[in-house]
């Protein structure tokens, strides 16, 4: 002889369509974001100052650095933060920013950092890959 | 041997098969541009998760089974960061086992397809969110860079990406509560070179791709 269904049970369908909700409509939301911030514009911006993305690859030394991925090549992050004027970089801190990611690091992974042109994604040889954030608009800096 | 050995013997063989799809076969849908953690997760964790549940309703199985994918998740060679897939897949054992703790499995038999699927949507879902939130915490959190502002820049991206998990797992979970579950029970003498083979199996699998790609 079986039980009747549990609270659990009889109110399982309710939650699973308050979840459907929640995410279709996060879904909605993350695609008017990226939709809002497509731009033909190709600008990147660190510390509050916009570089022009081909000219930005044409202007600056590139270097090959060696990740748990394989040989990556591109702008070390150091030059380009100091191209911006930044005076003890080292009591700042960086947030690498996507439209619908970011995330931040410290001067002692900047320097071993590059930014590459394939995907405008940074690689950090001594970070977990979570770090190495692609379709980046901006390098936001910020005192610690 | 007793029962409680035969539930080791069974958690480390759920554990280790999850660890080794995760490694190979996640691997592999990832390099081809897949949703491979919401597919992962819903298509064969959850599956998985619920067969040993169904068989073995014992407090402890489910975060046990985690723990020893986690752990085979280190040596996965197709991944940059081995902590991370740990972190989670071992987040997603413990997720499951207490979304679970409250229902009994001898319900299944009275419910509808709706309820079985509804199961699996609220299952996977949870369990999707909640290993990559616990994912993007940790890790960072490791690597002393954890900030909250970053965290919630990301949530609306985590509560979408779990959608395709909880579709999946709607279907996932109805098929299998939909079966009925076979009452067999092997004889210690097939019973443990079998869950010890197919466990070792998949440990040399997964550490022989690593030290070969190493």
């Amino acid at each position: 002889m079986h039980s009747m269904p549990s609270v659990i049970m009889k109110n399982v369908s309710l939650f699973a369509i308050a979840i459907l909700l929640l995410s279709i409509s996060a879904s909605l939301y993350v695609k008017a974001i990226q939709t809002s911030n497509e731009t033909d514009e190709q600008i990147l911006i660190v510390n509050n100052q916009e570089y022009a993305i081909d000219k930005l690859f044409s202007t600056f030394e590139h270097i090959t650095i060696t990740t748990d991925d394989g040989q990556k090549t591109g702008i070390p992050l150091d030059t380009l933060i100091l191209d911006t004027g930044l005076e003890e970089p080292a009591t700042y801190e960086y947030t690498m920013k996507a439209i619908d990611y970011q995330q931040t690091v410290k001067w002692e992974h900047i320097q071993t950092g590059i930014l590459s042109q394939e995907q405008m994604k940074v690689y950090f040889p001594t970070l977990a890959h979570a770090f190495w954030v692609h379709d980046i608009i901006e390098i936001e800096v910020n005192k610690i | 041997m007793n029962d409680k050995t035969r539930l080791i013997a069974a958690v480390i063989v759920f554990g280790s098969l999850w660890g080794f799809l995760e490694a190979i076969l996640g691997s592999l849908l990832k390099t081809v541009d897949f949703p491979y953690g919401a597919i992962m997760t819903a298509g064969f964790a959850v599956p998985l998760l619920l067969i040993a549940r169904r068989m073995y309703a014992k407090p402890g199985v489910s975060s046990g089974i985690g723990l020893v994918a986690g752990s085979l998740a280190f040596f996965n060679p197709w991944i940059g960061c081995s902590i991370c897939s740990a972190i989670a897949i071992a987040a997603e054992g413990l997720i499951f086992e207490i979304l679970w703790l409250k229902i009994d499995t001898q319900e299944i038999p009275q419910t509808n397809l709706i309820q079985r699927a509804s199961l699996g949507i609220v299952s996977a879902y949870a369990i999707y969110i909640g290993g990559y939130t616990i994912t993007q915490i940790l890790t960072p959190v490791v690597f002393g860079s954890f900030y909250l502002e970053n965290l919630a820049y990301l949530l609306p991206q985590i509560l979408a990406r779990g959608l395709p998990a909880a579709l999946l797992g709607g279907v996932t979970v109805l098929t299998i509560l939909s079966i009925k579950p076979l009452h067999i029970r092997l004889p210690d003498k097939q019973y443990y070179p079998l869950t010890a083979g197919v466990s070792a199996i998949c440990w040399i699998a997964v550490i022989a791709s690593w030290i070969i790609t190493a």
